[in-house]
């Protein structure tokens, strides 16, 4: 695994304006950025990321199915009472899921470590999915790339794939909330896929969603939600005055409510728990300040948290960095320190996709910070085989 | 190969061209007719589009007479009202006559970014003087603030290259952009409890 310096298009900005990516800055600054990429062997991806995403991919659903039913264990993840019924029920339907991403600390040497994975409202699918694999085609096209580079990435073609199984009567919707251009694009991506799927779909505002006299969901003209993809957390719907209804409505989440188990941090400890001592897990634990922590070294995060907010480093038991935020609660999970590894100088977070159970690309986003947030910045990546 | 043959998209970028290559900074206002236009873009819920269309006319600048109201905005661009402020800081007496106020052409809404914090704004937009006169190339059309400041958007209707005043008698009109509020049976999703810093 190397970082490579790249030739930037140098109508690259066209190129993102053509295919609808328009949040390739973020506050400012450089948020797409192919000034570089990272370039991988086939083994490396293969056996160093596919492999164990694929493997903890089936480790999870396991472990969902354990926990389902188990009272105990679903109040160690903080899901609320009101929720048991619907998470297992929906697990108990098969209700289908459609992606996720693992964080992996990877650079080409040993097992790559499980920071965390987003189960529920993942972003930067577009960028990996889509934008990342018109980079290779144009790069490839201009000769910058040989002609046997390629990338590990049928993110897009799994999208589609797995929307087609999706058994919807009649209108999709799609919604997000409001104020976030990058939100909508995420969504209106995920909505294009499931067009070329077949389905029909219709893009709204989480905010402008209503009920009828049941109680149940309907969109801006009054007709019923059957099916909802919503990128919106869980953990906000719990707290919502809409709480009540969506555990009463007849509409299908995606994702679905069984992925609250997977969407917790809280699944950190829960997968040491059972596989302690896997190459890919690192120890977790729930955290209780007024315990002693199993190391000296580790990683302090929310329950309930996304983008690297509320994280504290503690470094031989002192705190050496600490993120601000506003998804604090009062309940953490422990993670031994793994620093994010330096590849040529910078510090790459591998995400892996999974799209309807299958391992099926990568994304990259580096950072200066220890903690991969928000503001990072996504670098695109190849395999070149060196044996060929 | 470890990665798909052809890729196609259907509906993205479908509406992209035409925006300007700096339009990618983090502000995102943009410049609606209507409170259905507002709605039709799907970046505000009806609750936010009608608040805005609100705050726009709430601070329409009221003339005492006719006169003054065309003196700055134009021959005919104003009509007799009883709602907003009046320009000299007066008071305005109720059932005493109605103020001359310029017709709202539109409103300027969405969100920006003013000392580190988010926020949500509007104001409203009039035709100034030139609309009426003949047309000089490329400014018929021309919205202004009620400051005068003309205001320029791109065909996506965001607005490209606001003035420091402009984006200044936005702040003036803008409250942080965290908190929303639905209404009725409408706005049961509102961010859950994160916003409201509460939640277990």
């Amino acid at each position: 695994m190397k970082r490579l310096p790249m030739p930037v298009r140098p109508n690259w900005e066209e190129v993102a304006r053509e295919h609808g990516f328009h949040f390739h800055r973020i506050d400012g600054e450089l948020y797409w950025d192919e000034s570089a990429c990272y370039s991988f062997t086939l083994d490396e991806i293969e056996q160093g990321l596919e492999d164990p995403a694929q493997e903890l991919a089936d480790m999870c659903l396991d472990l969902v199915s354990e926990v389902v039913g188990d009272e105990y264990q679903l109040n160690r993840l903080g899901i609320p009472e009101m929720f048991h019924d619907l998470v297992r029920d929906s697990w108990q339907r098969n209700e289908p899921s459609l992606y996720g991403r693992f964080d992996f600390a990877f650079d080409g040497t040993g097992p790559a470590k499980l920071y965390e994975y987003n189960a529920d409202t993942p972003t930067s699918v577009y960028e990996a999915a889509f934008f990342q694999w018109k980079w290779l085609e144009d790069m490839i096209a201009s000769g910058h790339l040989p002609d046997s580079a390629d990338q590990f990435n049928s993110i897009q073609e799994r999208l589609i794939e797995t929307f087609s199984t999706f058994q919807v009567p009649e209108v999709m919707h799609f919604a997000s909330m409001a104020g976030s251009e990058e939100d909508r694009a995420t969504v209106e991506y995920l909505r294009d896929c499931a067009m070329q799927a077949g389905l029909s779909t219709r893009q709204m505002l989480m905010e402008d969603i209503g009920t009828d006299s049941s109680g149940l969901f309907v969109d801006g003209d009054n007709q019923p939600i059957h099916w909802l993809f919503k990128l919106y957390p869980w953990e906000f719907m719990w707290e919502d005055s809409f709480a009540p209804n969506v555990v009463r409505c007849d509409t299908t989440f995606v994702e679905p409510p069984w992925k609250m188990v997977l969407s917790n941090k809280g699944l950190l400890p829960l997968l040491w728990e059972r596989f302690e001592g896997h190459p890919n897990l690192l120890p977790a634990w729930f955290h209780d300040p007024d315990e002693p922590p199993p190391c000296d070294s580790y990683v302090v995060k929310p329950l309930l948290s996304r983008e690297g907010a509320n994280v504290h480093v503690v470094e031989d038991n002192r705190e050496v960095y600490a993120s601000g935020g506003m998804y604090g609660g009062r309940r953490y999970v422990g993670q031994a320190l793994h620093m994010v590894p330096y590849v040529d100088g910078h510090g790459p977070v591998c995400g892996v996709w999974i799209v309807g159970n299958r391992a099926c690309g990568l994304g990259i986003r580096e950072d200066n910070g220890p903690i991969t947030s928000d503001a990072s910045r996504f670098v695109p990546h190849i395999i070149l085989d060196e044996r060929g | 190969m470890k990665r798909s043959k052809s890729l196609s998209l259907l509906l993205m970028g479908s509406v992209a061209l035409g925006v300007s290559a700096c339009d990618s900074q983090q502000d995102d206002v943009r410049v609606f007719s209507s409170i259905q236009d507002c709605i039709a873009s799907d970046l505000f819920s009806y609750s936010e589009c009608k608040s805005f269309m609100d705050e726009a006319l709430s601070n329409t600048p009221a003339f005492t007479s006719q006169a003054d109201c065309e003196a700055q905005f134009g021959a005919g661009a104003c009509q007799a009202g009883t709602q907003g402020a009046p320009q000299d800081g007066s008071q305005v007496v109720q059932g005493s006559g109605s103020m001359w106020m310029p017709m709202l052409a539109g409103f300027m809404a969405g969100h920006f970014l003013s000392r580190g914090m988010s926020m949500a704004g509007s104001q409203g937009l009039y035709k100034g003087p030139d609309a009426q006169g003949p047309a000089k190339a490329g400014t018929a059309g021309t919205l202004r603030t009620a400051t005068g400041d003309p205001v320029k958007a791109d065909s996506r209707g965001r607005v490209s290259g606001a003035s420091p005043k402009v984006m200044q008698s936005m702040t003036h009109n803008a409250r942080p952009a965290m908190g929303r509020s639905g209404m009725g049976t409408r706005g049961g999703f509102s961010g859950g409890g994160a916003y409201g810093g509460g939640g277990s």
